[in-house]
């Protein structure tokens, strides 16, 4: 087991690695020359354009700024943002805990209700009961986040006057932005208990245990989902890092402002140690969350060892 | 170019959802004027779409930080209406024989928030922290050929400069001045920690979340522009980001906001509500403007008239921003002092599609296959208009510029583009045309855009370098616009751009909120708002 651990966790440097290249990559690859760019539409010189390229190291080769970068990183330096002249990781640091209260909460929400939906779709397969889930299953994945958010806000809180639009960081204002995002995260949680459901329920241990005379109940909650959350729990870790993308755009929406919202800013003034710093971040988080998802599944599934 | 605005389209589906719309009148007022006495207190609540980068004006170039900033400091000069420079630090100046030197006498009496006076030492070191190459300052391209700052006595500012630099007043002059003590105190944090002398001293800044500002007790407004010439009658201002417009409308819907920035689709619909009046600001600095690079067919100025009198301008701010801008024929903003529709008229380019055909036909290009395209050497004219995204007020512009330009026999294929991936294909001239916007208040945006090789590549004209130069160093007010003028004409007889239409600022203004206005350089003047109940 223990073996197993350093195994996985080894192999996540050289993808890592190869994350971080990619971000290093990134800023020379895009169109356009980033000083330009913050300086559009506003007359300056030439000389003023030059001292911001020399205080950025742009004017140096791309080999030497790859060497300077991946050797900054590794000592916990993302650079210093271009627009608020601040540490990158400072910035990250001040937005992290909202965006991961907002994953989780949205990730609570896409359980209990991808769950229930789910169970209910496959208890009551074939019944009005399973195509009113499944629909609300489809209208969950085709709704665009951003258009469902400003639904949510014009009913609840214009209309409503339920929750304020501005968020005071209460945990009343994380209701509205957690819902939209766990609701429509919870479809695709919903499809997969329902499929999982159903074919744990017509294998033979199920019927056995239904035949020791166990009360449904008991039968769906003890036996059957037990093994159907085993399928559910591998996407968790995809599902996270759906949300922290979904995130960006909810973030936006509801004002709420982790590093989703950062994001969207730092992309609009083309902040791009910012960015880099965004990305690497949010990588190496889906990286070590499917990483803890991996090991997971190891106490979830008897069947499965690290052996 | 105003931050990009994620999503701002589905403003409009929302509006379709949610709220039935009717016909809609509103308030145009440039100022929201009323008899009651002023009251003191409140909280002035407002939404900003991105956080500042910055209040430090060494540091920062945006236009945000520069509104935000203008609560917060005091400079040299203020402009009037007239477009000429007024005393507020300075209390007067005078200009050398040669318009080298400029000394301003500082104002006595006036002291930072953190009880530090304000004088000729505190001006001089502002403007050598933007002028130090070290601070790689983006406001140092507005100071232009100044040269050196002295401090000779405490109410004496000596302003040395290469050669005569008449933008100065508007464009340098009018930067903030900060406080020695505090720069000294927060050093590179100053940004996150402005002290200055204004009418709001900075109070808390939730990174991310907002900004508040409180009333400064002491403060003496020298303005004369203003109507309150004391402490601002508000005691504090918050800056909420939020960063979608939508949001920031539903802010202001549920009553969270006192002011609003409006998007234009919303305009029509928050007029209609109660409580809520859409002030706007017409003659505003803001200019659109269809621009060529400089290379066949684009280079000849047959092309380019035609393409100037082919553009419904009428057509676009009706319809592309529905009503909320006015027709341009001037190269520069409505709102500009240079600005003079009897000249524009004379020279410019009104919407005649058979004055657009003769002008090709001039030029050599006619119709001679009948394909309903002019040609020239057997070859079809066709080019791309481009813009860039995600604007639909700048797509619907270009989509109706060019419906007319395929009716006068010109194929026109349209493009939007990120303006990062944008600007390069500008600068390399592969770009031939395109819809472009500017937010700029002094005359100067005349040689911003055009003074060889122009911003982006298009101009390469000596004479009109030459009347450029005339206009910038020209320091005495009325010969520097005679001296604009006439730049402006040699630009619209050679129709380096065919102008289109100056948007307007529009705020919605909650019933309680009163006396807001805006200055000439569209700054909002929040010292003379109040709040009643």
């Amino acid at each position: 087991m223990v073996a197993y651990l350093i195994r996985r966790i080894v192999m996540t440097i050289p993808v890592w690695f190869a994350i971080l290249t990619l971000v290093f990559l990134m800023r020379p690859l895009v169109p356009g020359d980033p000083v330009k760019i913050m300086f559009f539409g506003r007359s300056t010189s030439p000389e003023v354009v030059e001292n911001m390229r020399h205080q950025l190291g742009l004017d140096d080769p791309l080999p030497v700024q790859y060497v300077r970068y991946v050797g900054n990183v590794l000592q916990g330096d993302l650079g210093t943002s271009i627009t608020t002249r601040k540490p990158v990781l400072t910035e990250i640091r001040d937005r992290y805990p909202a965006t991961l209260q907002l994953a989780l909460g949205s990730l609570a929400v896409s359980m209990l209700v991808g769950l229930i939906t789910g169970i209910l779709a496959a208890v009551y397969k074939d019944s009005l009961i399973d195509t009113l889930a499944m629909v609300f299953a489809m209208a969950g994945i085709s709704m665009p986040a951003f258009w469902f958010g400003l639904v949510m806000i014009y009913f609840f809180s214009v209309r409503l006057g339920w929750f304020s639009v501005i968020p005071d960081g209460s945990l009343k204002s994380l209701t509205l932005p957690a819902v939209t995002l766990g609701l429509i995260a919870s479809s695709v949680v919903a499809r997969l208990v329902r499929s999982s459901m159903l074919e744990i329920l017509g294998q033979d241990y199920i019927r056995t245990a239904r035949a020791k005379g166990l009360r449904e109940r008991g039968v769906l909650l003890r036996h059957a989902l037990g093994n159907a959350m085993i399928p559910v729990v591998t996407i968790l870790g995809l599902q996270f890092g759906g949300l922290l993308s979904g995130a960006f755009i909810i973030e936006a929406v509801f004002a709420w402002h982790g590093i989703g919202e950062l994001a969207v800013n730092a992309f609009a003034k083309r902040d791009f140690p910012l960015i880099q710093g965004i990305v690497l971040v949010v990588a190496t988080t889906y990286v070590l969350v499917n990483v803890f998802v991996d090991i997971l599944y190891a106490f979830l599934d008897p069947r499965i060892s690290y052996s | 170019m105003k931050g990009s605005k994620l999503f701002r389209q589905i403003t409009v589906l929302v509006a379709l959802t949610l709220v039935i719309s009717g016909s809609t009148t509103f308030a145009s007022a440039a100022r929201l004027q009323d008899a009651e006495t002023p009251v003191q207190g409140g909280t002035l609540r407002m939404a900003i779409s991105e956080e500042p980068d910055q209040l430090d004006p060494a540091r920062t170039i945006e236009l945000l930080a520069a509104i935000i900033m203008d609560n917060v400091y005091d400079a040299l000069v203020y402009i009037g209406d007239d477009g000429l420079p007024k005393p507020w630090v300075a209390e007067s100046w005078t200009i050398s024989e040669d318009g080298k030197t400029i000394t301003f006498k500082i104002r006595p009496g006036i002291k930072f928030h953190d009880g530090t006076e304000l004088d000729a030492a505190a001006v001089k070191f502002s403007y050598d922290r933007i002028l130090d190459p070290g601070m790689a300052a983006p406001y140092k391209s507005f100071l232009g050929t100044l040269e050196k700052v002295e401090a000779p006595d405490a109410s004496t500012a000596v302003f040395t400069f290469t050669e005569p630099y008449a933008p100065f007043f508007t464009n340098g002059a009018t930067i903030p001045i900060v406080s020695p003590a505090g720069v000294e105190q927060f050093g590179d944090d100053f940004g996150h920690h402005p002290v200055g002398s204004g009418p709001f001293m900075f109070d808390a800044w939730d990174p991310g979340t907002k900004l508040r500002f409180v009333r400064n007790p002491d403060y003496v407004n020298y303005r004369e522009d203003d109507t309150n010439k004391g402490p601002a009658y508000v005691d504090a201002l918050e800056y909420n980001v939020i960063s979608e417009a939508a949001t920031q409308t539903a802010a202001f819907e549920a009553g969270e906001l006192d002011l609003l920035t409006v998007p234009r689709e919303d305009v029509a619909r928050l007029a209609e509500l109660p409580d809520v009046e859409i002030v706007s600001l017409e003659e505003s600095n803001n200019i659109n403007f269809v621009e060529f690079a400089n290379r066949p067919p684009f280079n000849n100025p047959l092309f380019r008239k035609a393409v100037a009198h082919s553009i419904d301008r009428d057509a676009i701010a009706e319809i592309a921003y529905l009503g909320n801008a006015t027709p341009n024929l001037c190269p520069i903003p409505i709102g500009n002092a240079a600005y003079n529709a009897a000249l524009c008229a004379e020279h410019g380019y009104t919407y005649d599609l058979e004055k657009a055909k003769q002008m090709l036909a001039e030029a050599g290009w006619t119709d001679t296959n009948g394909n309903g395209i002019v040609e020239m050497d057997g070859k079809d004219l066709e080019v791309t208009l481009w813009s860039y995204a995600p604007y639909p007020v700048q797509q619907k512009s270009i989509e109706i510029i060019q419906a007319d330009l395929n009716k006068i026999g010109l194929k026109a294929d349209i493009q939007t583009i990120e303006f990062g991936a944008m600007q390069p294909m500008l600068e390399s001239g592969e770009i031939g045309m395109d819809y472009m916007r500017w937010t700029f208040a002094d005359q100067s945006i005349l040689s911003a855009l055009f003074k060889s090789p122009g911003w982006v590549n298009q101009t390469n004209d000596p004479e009109l370098d030459k009347l450029l130069h005339t206009a910038d160093t020209t320091v005495d007010p009325e010969q520097r616009l005679e001296a604009t003028h006439a730049a402006m004409t040699y630009v619209l007889n050679n129709a380096i751009i065919a102008p289109v239409v100056s948007d307007w600022i529009q705020t919605g203004v909650r019933a309680n909120v009163h006396n807001y206005h805006w200055d000439a350089l569209n700054n909002e003047r929040l010292i003379d708002v109040w709040l009643s109940e």
